[in-house]
C-alpha cells in the first residue's frame, strides 16, 4: 500500500516536468480523442434522434444535450483553472501554470456555448432570445470571471511579466462563485415572486436522462483532450530552446521530408 | 505594536487626502454629473424616476468607487514609498487596512452620507432614504475592500484602461444585488434586516480576506 | 424507436429545426475550433523551430 502511494507520489512528480508530460500524454492523447469522439457522438445520435421529444417543448429541448453538458463542464472547468494556478504560484510548478492558459479560453468557450445555446432554446420556448433569469444570469457572470483571467493574464504576458496576479484573480474567483450564484438566486426570487424558471430542464424521463448522461462523460473526454492538445502546443513553445525540443522538431521534419 | 504603523499609515494617508483635496472630489462630483444624466437620458417623470431609483443610485455609487481605485496604491508604488510599507516589520494586512479605510473615508463615506440629497433629485421614495444612505455605508466599504484587490493585481500594468474595473465586476455584482434589493423591499414597505445582515456579512468576509489577499497581491507585483 | 418518421422531419424537428441545428452547429464549431486550433499552433512552432535551426541541424 505504501508502495502503492510512493509510486502515485513519484508519477505526479515526474508529471510536472513539461517533457515528461509531452511525452506521456502524446501516448494517452489518441485514446482520449477516440473516447471523445466515441461518447459524444453516441450521446448526440441518441439524443437527436432516439429520445421522446418533451410534451411542452417539443423538439427543441434537444438543445439540452449541448447546453447542459457545456455549463456543467464550465463551472468545473472554472475551478481546474483555479486549482491549477494556485499550484502553480504556491509551489511554483511550471506545468500547473501551463494548465490554468490553456484551461481559460476552453473553459470560457463552454461557457459561451452555453450561454448561446441558452439563448437559441429560449426563442421557441420562451419567445425570446434573452432573459434574464437566475441560471442564465449566473453563467453571464461566470463568463465575465473567465474573461478578466484571461485579460489579465494576456496583459501580464505582453509586458513580459510572469504570470501572478491571475491566479490570485482566479483563486478569489472560486470564492465568489457561490456566492454569485446565491446573490442571483436571491435577486431573482425579489423581482419574480412566482419563481418561474425559465431554464429549468423539463421533467426528465429516463428515455431522455441517458444520453445526457453519456453526452457529459463525452463532453469531459473532450475537455481534457482539448486541454492536453492546448498543453502540448504551450510546452514546444516555452521550451523552444531546449534541446530536446529542437531534436523533436527535427525529427518531425525528417518524418515529413 | 501593530498599533502604530497601522495609525501612522492612517494619519499619513488622511493628510495626503486634505492636501490633495481636489482628487476628494472627483468621485462626488462624478456622482453628481452622472444623476444629471439619467433623468436627461431616460424621463423626468417622477412616476418613472422613482422606479429606478434605488438601483441607478447603487449602480452609481459602485462607478464612484471604481474610478476611484486607481489612486490607492498607484502614487505610492511610483515613489517606492510601497515597496518601504511592504517590507516594514508590522503586519501588511493592517497597513493595507488603513490604506483602505481612508480610501472608503473620502469616496464611499462622504457619498453615503449625501445619497438622500441624491435620491430627491430622483425622486427616490422618501422611505428609501435611511435604507439607502444604510447599505451605501456597508456596502461602500465593501467596495472599497474587494477594489483594492483589483487595484494590487493591476498595479504594475501600464496601460490598464478598463481593466480594474473588468476584472472587480463580478466580485462587485452580489454587493450590488443586495445593495440596491435592500432600498426596493424597504420601499415596498418590507423589513431590510435580512438583506441588511447578508451585507454585513459581505463586510466581515472582505474585511477578513481583502487586506490579506491584497497583500499577496502587492507583494507579487513589487518584486518585479 | 427513431423518433422521426423521414430525414426531412429529422430536418424539420417539427418547426424547431432551425434553432436545434444552429445550436448544434455552432457548439460544435467552436468545440472543433477548440481541439483543432492548438494542433495548428503546434505545427507552427515546429515548423518556426526548424527555420531558426535550419542552418544547425542537431548532432
Amino acid at each position: 500500500m505504501k508502495k502503492l502511494i510512493e509510486n502515485i507520489y513519484q508519477w505526479f512528480h515526474r508529471l510536472a516536468s513539461p517533457r515528461w508530460f509531452y511525452h506521456v500524454s502524446g501516448k494517452w492523447l489518441p485514446w482520449l480523442c477516440v473516447l471523445t469522439l466515441i461518447f459524444v457522438s453516441i450521446g448526440l445520435v441518441w439524443g437527436l434522434g432516439f429520445a421522446p421529444q418533451d410534451s411542452k417543448q417539443g423538439n427543441s429541448f434537444r438543445i439540452i444535450y449541448i447546453h447542459v453538458p457545456s455549463s456543467f463542464l464550465a463551472l468545473v472547468g472554472y475551478y481546474i483553472m483555479a486549482t491549477a494556478g494556485a499550484i502553480a504560484i504556491i509551489w511554483k510548478i511550471k506545468i500547473a501554470d501551463i494548465v490554468m492558459k490553456s484551461a481559460a479560453p476552453i473553459g470560457a468557450s463552454l461557457t459561451f456555448i452555453a450561454l448561446f445555446t441558452g439563448a437559441v432554446w429560449g426563442k421557441p420556448t420562451w419567445g425570446t432570445y434573452w432573459i434574464w433569469d437566475a441560471r442564465i444570469t449566473s453563467m453571464l457572470i461566470l463568463f465575465f470571471l473567465y474573461l478578466g483571467v484571461i485579460v489579465l493574464q494576456k496583459a501580464y504576458a505582453v509586458q513580459g511579466l510572469s504570470n501572478r496576479a491571475a491566479p490570485l484573480l482566479a483563486l478569489v474567483g472560486t470564492v465568489n462563485i457561490p456566492i454569485i450564484y446565491k446573490s442571483v438566486d436571491w435577486w431573482y426570487t425579489l423581482h419574480q415572486p412566482a419563481t418561474i424558471k425559465f431554464t429549468e430542464a423539463p421533467s426528465m424521463h429516463p428515455d431522455m436522462f441517458q444520453p445526457l448522461l453519456v453526452i457529459i462523460i463525452g463532453f469531459y473526454f473532450f475537455y481534457i483532450s482539448a486541454l492536453i492538445i492546448s498543453m502540448r502546443a504551450e510546452i514546444l513553445y516555452r521550451e523552444r530552446r531546449t534541446s530536446w525540443v529542437k531534436q523533436l522538431a527535427f525529427n518531425a521534419r525528417n518524418r515529413d521530408s | 505594536m501593530s498599533n502604530v504603523g497601522f495609525l501612522a499609515i492612517l494619519r499619513r494617508d488622511l493628510l495626503l487626502a486634505i492636501r490633495y483635496r481636489g482628487d476628494l472630489a472627483n468621485p462626488l462630483i462624478f456622482f453628481f454629473v452622472v444623476i444629471a444624466l439619467i433623468p436627461l437620458g431616460l424621463t423626468p417623470e417622477s412616476r418613472e424616476l422613482s422606479e429606478i431609483a434605488s438601483g441607478m443610485l447603487w449602480i452609481m455609487a459602485l462607478l464612484a468607487s471604481l474610478l476611484s481605485l486607481d489612486g490607492l496604491f498607484k502614487d505610492d508604488f511610483n515613489d517606492g514609498t510601497l515597496e518601504q510599507i511592504i517590507i516594514l516589520p508590522q503586519p501588511l494586512y493592517f497597513m493595507i487596512l488603513a490604506k483602505i479605510i481612508v480610501h472608503w473615508m473620502v469616496t464611499g463615506l462622504p457619498l453615503s452620507l449625501l445619497a438622500p440629497i441624491l435620491g430627491m433629485m430622483l425622486s427616490l421614495p422618501e422611505s428609501g432614504y435611511l435604507p439607502l444612505t444604510f447599505s451605501l455605508l456597508i456596502g461602500t466599504a465593501t467596495l472599497s475592500l474587494l477594489g483594492s484587490i483589483g487595484a494590487a493585481l493591476t498595479l504594475p500594468l501600464n496601460r490598464e484602461g478598463l481593466l480594474l474595473p473588468l476584472i472587480i465586476m463580478p466580485f462587485y455584482m452580489p454587493v450590488l444585488i443586495f445593495g440596491s434589493g435592500t432600498v426596493e423591499l424597504a420601499i415596498d414597505g418590507f423589513s431590510i434586516m435580512s438583506p441588511l445582515a447578508i451585507m454585513g456579512s459581505f463586510l466581515a468576509l472582505s474585511l477578513l480576506i481583502s487586506p490579506y489577499v491584497t497583500a499577496c497581491a502587492l507583494r507579487l507585483s513589487v518584486q518585479g | 424507436m427513431f423518433q422521426f418518421d423521414s430525414f426531412s422531419d429529422f430536418i424539420h424537428m417539427g418547426g424547431h429545426g432551425q434553432y436545434v441545428w444552429i445550436a448544434y452547429f455552432a457548439s460544435l464549431g467552436i468545440m472543433a475550433w477548440l481541439f483543432f486550433s492548438p494542433l495548428l499552433r503546434k505545427k507552427n512552432i515546429i515548423k518556426k523551430i526548424n527555420k531558426q535551426n535550419h542552418c544547425d541541424p542537431i548532432k
